[in-house]
């Protein structure tokens, strides 16, 4: 059903609107009178102006009496399909799209799609079907607002899906109960030296309680289980292009991640500071604002453009469409393209619980700020030095500038340091975290060689000669398990028509049991082997970091075991 | 016909007197052996081969050759005479060996080596030395001087452990434990005996220390020729300029966006090395909390840490946080 609602605004997208043009004219639409009666039942709660202007609509287009029904025509038609025609083909303001609606499709859907087809879409859907409210929040609100028309709404499951993205293994779904969020806080990043993060990053933080009963402090804590929905470019390919960035070519999502990998990302392995701004919103508001982001995060597809569409502008669209005090608010009603202005302007407005960042100690304790760990890591490797007989680094540069098996065999020789690091916690667990962090970069430094060899190696366009040096098994294994996920990759983000339910989406990845299991693996070894380009620089590099990555993780773990 | 009446009467007298009369025991021997001295009880009673009346009951026959300087050939054996009956013996000497009084000077002779090893310092002969006083062996028998070598050897023994103790030897140490308990050889000193069985489980703590650090060692340059093995190795130190850096790292910065993005896994399934996923996720994991842990034991990252490994443990799933789960 869902999925032929898709496909239906696809066909929209892609050119039936034009023949809905045509055929949806008032000339060429003729409603039987049975058909008519269909339209007007569910408006039995709808304002008297939409019961009027649908009904008015309707008798332009009624059969005259005794024709009996061509289908151009409806006999007894599809109340849906009927009254979307009929919405498509309508000139009537009323059943037309307003400002209000075009901002909130700008912020829901983007800007690709046409505004009359989406609106007349959506309210059709909106008053035939049930589960609309759940799947829209956003729209149903608006159509509830403007005609004064409850649809008969189904009641919407208690969990929403998000598709969360994890480094290791893609992207996967996570279902979240508005309930369990205790709080939405504004999230923001200092700073970076990088041009695209150059006044920080904006986002969203859902603070998600665990299961079951609990406390806010236990919420507050939870953080592995908070999640972040934040508007981001999709970059399909290696590198940032500054230049098709400016120009907004790229397009834009809100992704979800999980809070602890923002936070790796920003405060390890960026060393910025990350503030965490509680909105003053009370509990209907805050359930009604996590099912709005969900719509947006599952519908809207837009372009990104570094100054003038970025995550700044399209945050604080989403939070006005969706907290009318945030619209109308004396600061936060401007429109700010820095997302450091507009941190700061929520954080002097009535509307955030600005006094959490007074003090950046009490809030670090409370979690309203997260420290670059840049201080943290820099006290470890001093430690480290001052432990060590004759430590041949200075700074963290240095000390990753050196083979992990160099430091190891440094540490093995320096017997005292090595007696030191087996009796003293706080000494190991400096030492520790040094190698944890050579973990990270060069896990960063490994995905970046990764898609170098890729892209140098071009397998995407090469599949048919690649699949011909190998037999049937293995051909299956490198298309599923290796070909499939990186096209999705390079391929814009599939986007869905509102919030899915759990028919929509499948318990799992599909593909996931089958290229985790270990024969799958080997046969992928297998075939990379006999396609792999050895004398490739970037096949060097990649595994030069690849052994740097694998020899640091073993340094940990042999640090872990004194 | 008197003196004859005379003759028979003494024989029968003699005969009839048993209990004091001898009986002969004639001692033959090789001819090689011929001139031997036989002892009967201890009495030189001629050169073989001789007849030697020898009292009834047990007799003890010796008979000695000497051969050259020093060294004799000998035979003994325990004789029962029967009175009037004539018995034979037929003696075989030993192979040459030395006199009982040349033994003797050899042995005042060791002892007197011993004593000069001894005063020396060395312990065996320290030890040796005391034996012998107590025996005789080379010298008189002498008690005191034997307790006297006995204390000497302990002390020096106890002195030289005392040494390997302070080298870092365990057994040592663990000797000069029981020693200063026992006050063998050293003042009995319970506190000292504390000190060295503390030393000593240090010393084997470091001990194990180090055989780790030796196996990890092996283990490294193993591994080392494996990775050798398989591909040249290459200075990393430029291709980590970048990554040393992160706010250089444009290629790869995520503020706003996401590069081309490749998960772990497939890169990981792309190398040539096998896969750690499951370790290089935990890693991961713990990776973001440790340096506020650590840094700042009281902030909201660690305690949402602690709050983690509580649920895990309840959960009784393995310690990997919900963000790889």
């Amino acid at each position: 059903m869902k999925i032929f609602a898709v496909l239906l605004i696809a066909l929209f997208t892609l050119g039936c609107a034009s023949v809905s043009r045509q055929s949806g004219t008032e000339e060429s639409l003729t409603i039987s009178a049975g058909s008519r009666q269909q339209l007007l039942d569910p408006l039995q709660g709808a304002s008297a102006e939409l019961r009027r202007a649908i009904a008015q609509e309707a008798e332009k287009r009624l059969q005259p009496a005794g024709q009996t029904g061509s289908e151009g025509t409806a006999g007894v038609q599809n109340t849906q399909t009927v009254l979307l025609q009929l919405l498509l083909s309508s000139r009537n303001q009323t059943l037309l799209p307003d400002a209000e609606f075009e901002q909130l499709h700008k912020v829901v859907s983007g800007e690709n799609l046409p505004l009359q087809q989406s609106y007349a879409k959506a309210l059709a859907d909106y008053l035939t079907q049930a589960y609309f409210g759940c799947q829209h929040p956003v729209y149903a609100g608006y159509f509830q607002r403007r005609y004064a028309a409850a649809n008969t709404a189904a009641p919407c499951a208690d969990e929403i899906p998000l598709t969360v993205a994890n480094r290791y293994d893609g992207a996967k779904t996570v279902w979240l109960d508005p309930k369990r969020v205790s709080a939405i806080h504004l999230l923001f990043a200092s700073k970076s030296s990088s041009m695209a993060s150059r006044f920080g990053h904006i986002a969203l933080r859902l603070v998600v309680c665990p299961a079951g009963k609990t406390t806010p402090a236990v919420c507050d804590a939870n953080l592995f289980e908070h999640v972040v929905l934040g508007f981001r470019a999709h970059i399909d390919e290696l590198s940032l292009d500054t230049l098709k960035a400016l120009n907004g070519e790229y397009k834009a999502y809100l992704f979800a991640n999980h809070f602890m990998d923002v936070y790796e990302e920003y405060a390890i392995g960026e060393f910025r500071e990350v503030y965490s701004l509680p909105l003053r919103l009370d509990d209907a508001q805050r359930d009604l604002m996590v099912r709005e982001l969900a719509d947006i995060h599952w519908s809207y597809s837009g372009t990104y453009s570094f100054f003038t569409r970025n995550c700044a502008t399209m945050t604080q669209d989403a939070l006005r469409i969706s907290w009318p005090q945030f619209a109308t608010g004396g600061r936060t009603k401007e429109r700010y393209l820095r997302p450091d202005s507009l941190f700061e302007a929520v954080k002097n407005s009535a509307l955030a619980e600005s006094e959490k960042l007074a003090s950046l100690d009490a809030a670090e304790r409370e979690g309203y700020f997260f420290s670059s760990t840049r201080q943290f890591y820099e006290r470890a490797l001093a430690e480290v030095r001052t432990a060590m007989k004759s430590p041949s680094f200075s700074d963290i540069d240095s000390y990753l500038q050196i083979h992990p098996l160099k430091r190891r065999q440094q540490r093995s020789e320096d017997i005292a340091f090595s007696a030191r690091l087996a009796a003293d916690k706080h000494l190991r667990e400096a030492q520790i975290m040094l190698e944890e962090y050579a973990v990270l970069r060069s896990e960063r430094m490994m995905m970046i060689a990764g898609a170098k060899y890729f892209e140098e190696q071009d397998f995407l366009s090469r599949g048919d000669a690649i699949r011909a040096q190998l037999d049937a098994e293995h051909a299956r294994v490198f298309d599923d398990c290796l070909l499939t996920p990186i096209r999705q990759q390079y391929a814009p983000i599939k986007r869905l028509s509102g919030i899915p339910d759990k028919t929509d989406i499948p318990a799992g990845p599909v593909q996931g049991g089958l290229c985790q299991s270990r024969q799958s693996k080997q046969l992928l070894q297998e075939a990379i082997t006999a396609i792999k380009n050895a004398k490739s620089a970037q096949w060097q590099n990649l595994n030069d970091i690849s052994r740097y990555w694998a020899e640091s993780i073993a340094s940990v773990n042999l640090l872990k075991q004194l | 016909m008197k003196k004859v009446v005379l003759i028979s009467s003494l024989l029968v007298l003699i005969t009839s007197f048993p209990a004091y009369s001898d009986s002969i025991v004639r001692v033959q021997c090789e001819e090689e052996d011929s001139g031997a001295e036989i002892y009967i009880n201890g009495n030189f009673v001629g050169e073989c081969p001789v007849d030697a009346p020898v009292k009834a009951g047990k007799a003890q026959l010796r008979a000695r050759k000497i051969v050259r300087d020093d060294y004799e050939k000998v035979f003994e054996k325990q004789l029962r005479v029967v009175d009037g009956v004539a018995q034979r013996v037929e003696i075989m000497l030993s192979a040459p060996q030395l006199t009982a009084a040349a033994s003797s000077k050899i042995k005042t002779a060791e002892t007197t080596a011993l004593l000069a090893d001894a005063e020396a310092g060395d312990i065996e002969a320290m030890k040796k030395l005391a034996q012998r006083y107590d025996a005789g062996v080379g010298t008189k028998k002498d008690p005191a001087k034997a307790e006297y070598w006995r204390n000497e050897a302990e002390a020096a023994t106890a002195q030289k452990q005392l040494r390997a103790a302070e080298a870092g030897n365990i057994e040592a140490m663990l000797d000069m434990a029981a020693r200063y308990d026992t006050g063998a050889g050293v003042k009995k000193d319970h506190s000292q005996a504390a000190l060295w069985r503390n030393k000593a489980d240090a010393a084997k703590l470091e001990k194990a220390a180090q055989e780790e650090l030796a196996k990890s060692k092996e283990k490294e340059i193993s591994r080392q020729r494996r990775v050798d093995a398989a591909a040249p190795f290459k200075n990393v130190s430029g291709y980590f300029k970048l990554l040393s850096n992160p706010n250089k790292g444009e290629a790869f910065t995520n503020a706003v966006s996401s590069p081309l993005f490749l998960p772990v896994s497939t890169i990981a399934d792309l190398t040539e090395l096998p896969t750690k996923l499951t370790d290089s996720a935990k890693i991961q994991s713990e990776a973001a909390v440790r340096p506020s842990t650590w840094g700042k034991p009281d902030s909201m990252i660690a305690r949402a840490s602690l709050q983690q490994k509580t649920t895990d443990a309840a959960a009784g799933t393995p310690q990997i946080i919900a963000a790889v789960k």
